[in-house]
């Protein structure tokens, strides 16, 4: 009985053997890209919790600050409001850095210029203003651990993907291919034997 | 005597929101709600006629209804009390150029200035020159004509520090300074009760001014410029201490007088309860004015303020209602 295997299979014991050698490196590979999988879940929770915990914090200053604002708002009435927002400085500015984790580049977000209130505004809305104004820290660096989550989330995603494909299609196939390649080798072997056995029986019946 | 505007403040006080109307806002859900209860007071006929209720034309109809009690109280009043009064409705004007100025400053378009600031019929002058002006320096020399000259002194100042507020102190020195100089015409008790109010008014805006630099980093240099040189109990020597305060306490303890509105400004950081603090202490003494002088002028300044913090009480409920917050205390009852 033969087995059929594909057109680049070749039954030989010198591919096997190279079939045996790559096995072990996928192998290898696949341990590695395991061992990054649980590293990039590990940090994707400890990130998550501490975006969780930013971002309650983060929440409750934005929501006293447009409590602040509100206040202002009705205090001034919007004719007011809106001309002291005006005088507001429009010269934040940020520079984006990449920043490698595992081998995923991060966004890292410096604040190079951020706008003052000093100076600027009338009581009350000095108040909103400030309130505003201490958010920008806060906001740029939930930014950056937002977009860090979403990163190392796609990453694990991608990394889960592979160690998915390796362990559940790649090596079992490489497996299937080996044992079908040893199992028709032993069939030769055995065809091999079996075919000399028959010679030699036929010689020595010849021979008398 | 001003005995006609007197006899017409005390017509018009009727006018003023019934106390179960004052009762209810805090309590209202919505701005139909608002407007509903308005139906049958003074705003009515306003609040009725609005195509679209939102809180934009709500505080407007307030506004309005404001600027329209202070243009007929300078109409009624004669002689030095309509000189007065005419002199006290410029704040609507200082408002308006603070406005302007700001929006110069920061290159705001000539449209968007002229939505913030009252219709020409309610102000003593017109602002289009100013507001027109193509840059913030030429809108400075635009005031050069009007009475409030001396605020171009100010132009240096506002660029150094790119800032409206010396501008806008210039404009509150001149309308204060022009304030009591019309006081002066005034009969000599209608003058003492009528400063005392006045002088609150400057009290209240220096504690704010005064308190900035430890509160909110304001520059020393620039504020100690900014404190209106005519205040009542606080003197200039308590004031340029409270400017180089370094502790809160230290405020605390030079604003005594004022405790009900340093309290929530210096101890809590929340400066709309100190206003509303400060708008109480002003609705009581011209209260008190009102009881202590019923048939004097005293009483016709008593009845602009309340006026006035009907305004603001209304204007601060609408706004309040809008974005669903709570607002009671923040009410000056």
């Amino acid at each position: 009985m033969s087995i059929s295997l594909g057109a680049a299979v070749k039954p030989t014991k010198g591919f096997l053997l190279q079939l045996k050698k790559r096995v072990s490196f996928i192998e290898e590979g696949y341990r590695l890209l395991e061992l990054k999988r649980d590293e990039l879940a590990k940090e994707l929770r400890t990130s998550l919790e501490e975006l969780a915990v930013g971002r309650k914090g983060f929440e409750e200053k934005v929501e006293e600050a447009l409590k602040r604002l509100g206040r202002a708002y009705a205090t001034l009435g919007t004719g007011e409001m809106a001309s002291q927002t005006w005088v507001a400085e429009k010269n934040l500015r940020i520079e984006v850095l990449p920043k490698s984790v595992m081998g995923i580049l991060v966004p890292y977000v410096r604040i190079l210029n951020k706008p003052t209130v000093s100076d600027r505004y009338s009581p009350i809305a000095r108040s909103a203003a400030q309130a505003f104004h201490n958010l920008i820290d806060g906001l740029v660096q939930l930014a950056e651990l937002e977009s860090r989550v979403e990163r190392i989330a796609d990453d694990l995603e991608k990394t889960n993907r592979k160690v998915n494909a390796l362990e559940k299609i790649v090596i079992p196939q490489y497996r299937r291919i080996i044992k079908q390649i040893e199992d028709r080798l032993d069939e030769d072997m055995l065809e091999e034997f079996i075919r000399t056995k028959f010679v030699r029986t036929i010689i020595s019946t010849r021979r008398g | 005597m001003a005995e006609y505007l007197i006899v017409r403040c005390h017509g018009l006080f009727t006018r003023f929101l019934p106390s179960q109307v004052l009762d209810a806002l805090p309590n209202l859900g919505s701005l139909k709600d608002l407007a509903d209860l308005l139906t049958a007071t003074d705003y009515g006929g306003e609040v009725r006629s609005l195509t679209e209720l939102n809180v934009h034309a709500l505080e407007r109809v307030f506004e309005e209804k404001l600027y329209e009690r202070y243009r007929y109280m300078v109409k009624v009043a004669e002689g030095g009390y309509r000189d007065f009064l005419s002199q006290y409705r410029r704040r609507l004007e200082v408002q308006a150029i603070s406005r302007i100025m700001r929006g110069k400053l920061s290159q705001t378009s000539v449209e968007e200035l002229l939505k913030t600031i009252p219709s020409k019929q309610f102000l003593e002058l017109d602002l289009k020159p100013i507001a027109e002006a193509s840059s913030f320096e030429k809108a400075v020399e635009a005031l050069k004509a009007t009475p409030y000259r001396e605020a171009a002194l100010s132009l240096p100042w506002c660029l150094k520090h790119h800032s409206p507020l010396p501008m806008e102190y210039w404009l509150k020195k001149t309308y204060y300074s022009a304030l009591l100089k019309a006081l002066k015409s005034l009969p000599a008790g209608d003058r003492e009760k009528a400063q005392e109010l006045i002088n609150l008014e400057i009290d209240v805006a220096n504690c704010f001014t005064a308190s900035a630099p430890l509160l909110y980093g304001y520059t020393l240099e620039l504020v100690q410029r900014l404190l209106i040189p005519y205040s009542g109990k606080l003197t200039p020597a308590q004031l340029r201490e409270a400017v180089e305060a370094k502790s809160p306490s230290t405020l605390l303890k030079i604003f005594s007088d004022y405790r009900d509105i340093a309290r929530p400004l210096i101890e809590e950081g929340d400066e709309a309860l100190a206003e509303t603090a400060a708008l109480k202490m002003v609705k009581a003494k011209a209260e008190r004015l009102m009881v202590e002088a019923p048939i004097d002028f005293p009483y016709v300044l008593g009845y602009l303020k309340l006026c006035e913090l009907e305004c603001r009480n209304l204007v601060f409920t609408a706004h309040s209602i809008n974005q669903g917050v709570e607002f009671k205390q923040y009410l000056v009852t």
